[in-house]
């Protein structure tokens, strides 16, 4: 049996390798899935080339598959439902096929055939689902700023604990601990709640996403008065909002919570009651709510 | 009168808050510092602080800290250009009702300032309970969000029955009008309903007609006030003015009277026009500042708009967006109404406007399922 103090120590221990790895730029990153990749390369161009996104999309079924059926959804559907890849893409558009695209390949991201991993970051997906919706509905209520940007980032901004918390994992299995209950819950979060933001950084400089996202990942702590209506600012509303409601992953301090509601209200303006209101109905907005 | 204690270190800042809260018909109190608030405390009570965090001698932390230490929990807004959640976060604790980030807007001042006044220990409404002829007339949990209760065009405040007939019968059919005739009914409506235009006769026994008015502005801050007198009081416009009204409208009244005051006080095209079943926004020509007032008219003339239809037996509407004014809070807001209404009343909506509002619209989720076109025809068709 390890003693109390083992899992202290083993999780200083992965700490420190934790952060020297991000200090010596040595983090394995995951690599943008290839066809998602090869899709928003496409997507860059303003007069995109439809043949050449469709056969990308071919070669992934689910992705293909998804298009679809965003094409036949009530806000893009007019007329009767379509099969065609080619029509969907176009009834879609670019900039919410880039959001789609991107939600798929973030998605892959959160998988882990590890059972207590899996656990964990199902609720930080969750978690940043209601931030990504709620930044959206946000964005649009404010104006001048566009949703999907806002969405993404939401989205994203806890990218990073899922890739940390599988570092840890494997950190763990090459020092040869792999009996469970070897690192306990407070020091493995101590551990991502202090890295996490890093390791989102990183994942965010290296699938090049645009810096507005990357700069909402890197900071939720404080707002930016500086920038009022930033992203880094909505996501943090979205943020504080979504668990305030609940779609939290960790500790958290109700003070610090109303607090952060209260500035970001303030300094992002917009309808406290319409607020309200979609905070209020975001359950039933997640898949099987 | 609510009296309201502002400590701010900077002149500017107190003379902003003191002309936005008299206007309310609010006692404004002033301090430099947290040293002087604590000191003004233990000379007055006050209905709210609005207190600033970074200041000389005692910042604002440390006076609230010292404030509930000696036991006063008297409500405090903090107003600030501090945005660190470790120093925010510790007013909570200590109990802030709420918090504005300098700069700020007269509106988010105005709305936080009435939310927390309407909400005392009792339940009852802190803003006109210093007068104690009308303090038993409020019913503990009347007031609300101005978004859910009733729009009326016109209250009337006075003591004779017969005036409410008779300035009933000079108005055209499509404003409406409630009419009150006493103080305690007057400050009871104003919880439940919103108005446009408060006319208060200017002679009603035991009660002074200047200050149910300040008291009812503090309920209505959006209203227009407007003093009844009779015609024998000769021109007394420039006083009436200078106490706080707007306006003056004689007593009896005579139809050409009527017609002006409607004139300046209404909208001649209205926000919202029916024609079948297309719900038509007009555009908005005012000033900004009556912005608020354009979508609060709006909401409720489609709250009404879809009831008539739904007796007139439509299930289906056209809500004709073209002309809206570009505010995407306060159109999602118009829709989620509109749409939760229309449901309840089995009724589908299909939305017309440009490629900018249906941006807004599809934005939001809440909204983005609802059928958007760009012109009427296709609307119709349903294509």
């Amino acid at each position: 049996m390890p003693s109390a103090e083992m899992p202290k120590k083993l999780g200083s221990e992965l700490e420190r390798i934790v952060l020297e790895r991000i200090a010596n730029n040595r983090l394995v990153l995951p690599a943008m899935p290839a066809v998602p990749q090869r899709c928003l390369e496409i997507l860059k161009e303003p007069d995109f080339n439809v043949r050449k996104l469709v056969k990308e999309l071919e070669a992934e079924p689910v992705l293909a598959l998804l298009v679809v059926r965003a094409a036949n959804a009530a806000a893009f559907g007019r007329g009767g439902a379509m099969q065609a890849l080619d029509q969907a893409v176009l009834r879609v558009g670019a900039r919410a096929l880039k959001t789609l695209i991107m939600e798929y390949a973030v998605n892959e991201i959160f998988e882990s055939s590890n059972r207590s991993l899996k656990e964990a970051n199902r609720k930080v997906y969750e978690h940043s689902l209601v931030v990504a919706l709620l930044a959206r509905d946000i964005a649009a209520l404010i104006g001048n700023i566009e949703p999907d940007t806002c969405y993404l980032a939401g989205l994203l901004h806890d990218i990073g604990k899922p890739v940390l918390s599988a570092m840890i994992l494997e950190i763990d299995r090459k020092l040869g601990r792999q009996t469970p209950g070897w690192i306990d819950t407070s020091a493995w979060t101590h551990i991502i709640e202090t890295s996490h933001r890093k390791v989102g950084v990183a994942v965010a400089t290296e699938w090049r996403l645009p810096e507005a996202i990357t700069a909402a990942i890197r900071d939720c702590s404080d707002y930016d008065s500086a920038d009022r209506t930033s992203v880094g600012n909505i996501v943090r509303l979205a943020n504080a909002l979504a668990k305030r409601e609940g779609y939290t992953t960790g500790p958290m301090d109700a003070a610090d919570i109303e607090a952060m509601i209260m500035v970001g209200m303030s300094m992002l303006g917009g309808d406290t009651s319409v607020v309200d209101r979609l905070v209020n109905n975001i359950g039933s907005r997640l898949p099987g709510g | 009168m609510p009296r309201i204690l502002t400590i701010d270190d900077s002149s500017t800042i107190r003379s902003i808050i003191t002309k936005q809260m008299s206007d309310l018909g609010f006692e404004v109190d002033h301090a430099e510092d947290g040293q002087q608030g604590l000191a003004k405390l233990e000379e007055i009570s006050v209905d709210l602080i609005l207190l600033d965090v970074t200041m000389p001698v005692m910042d604002g932390p440390t006076m609230l800290a010292a404030l509930r230490e000696r036991g006063d929990q008297t409500p405090v807004i903090m107003l600030t250009s501090e945005s660190k959640r470790s120093i925010v976060a510790g007013a909570v604790k200590l109990g802030i009702e709420d918090y504005i980030l300098k700069p700020f807007k007269p509106d988010e001042l105005r709305g936080k300032v009435m939310k927390v006044l309407r909400l005392d220990s009792n339940g009852a409404t802190a803003a006109v309970g210093a007068n104690p002829a009308v303090a038993s007339s409020h019913a503990p949990g009347a007031s609300g969000d101005a978004a859910t209760r009733q729009f009326v065009d016109i209250l009337v405040v006075d003591d004779m029955e017969n005036v409410h007939k008779k300035l009933r019968g000079l108005l055209p059919v499509h404003v409406s009008m409630t009419g009150c005739v006493s103080a305690r009914d007057a400050l009871q409506v104003c919880q439940e309903k919103v108005f446009r235009v408060v006319l208060v006769d200017l002679v009603i026994p035991d009660v002074n007609s200047v200050a149910l008015m300040n008291q009812m502005r503090a309920l209505q801050p959006h209203a227009v006030m407007v003093a009844l007198g009779l015609r024998s009081a000769g021109d007394v416009s420039a006083e009436i003015k200078g106490q706080g009204f707007t306006d003056l409208v004689f007593k009896p009244f005579e139809a050409a009277a009527v017609e002006d005051f409607l004139a300046k006080h209404f909208d001649v095209d209205d926000v919202l026009s029916i024609d079948g079943n297309v719900l038509e926004c007009a555009a908005f020509t005012g000033k900004e500042d009556k912005l608020d007032r354009y979508f609060t008219r709006l909401r409720a003339l489609c709250h009404e708009s879809l009831e008539k239809l739904a007796s007139a037996c439509y299930d289906d509407t056209i809500i004709d967006l073209s002309a809206i004014p570009l505010r995407n809070d306060k159109i999602v807001r118009l829709l989620m109404d509109s749409d939760k209404e229309a449901k309840k009343l089995g009724i589908s909506l299909r939305l017309v406007g440009t490629p900018e509002i249906k941006r807004v619209v599809g934005a939001v989720m809440e909204t983005a399922t609802l059928p958007f076109f760009a012109t009427r025809a296709e609307a119709q068709n349903g294509l």
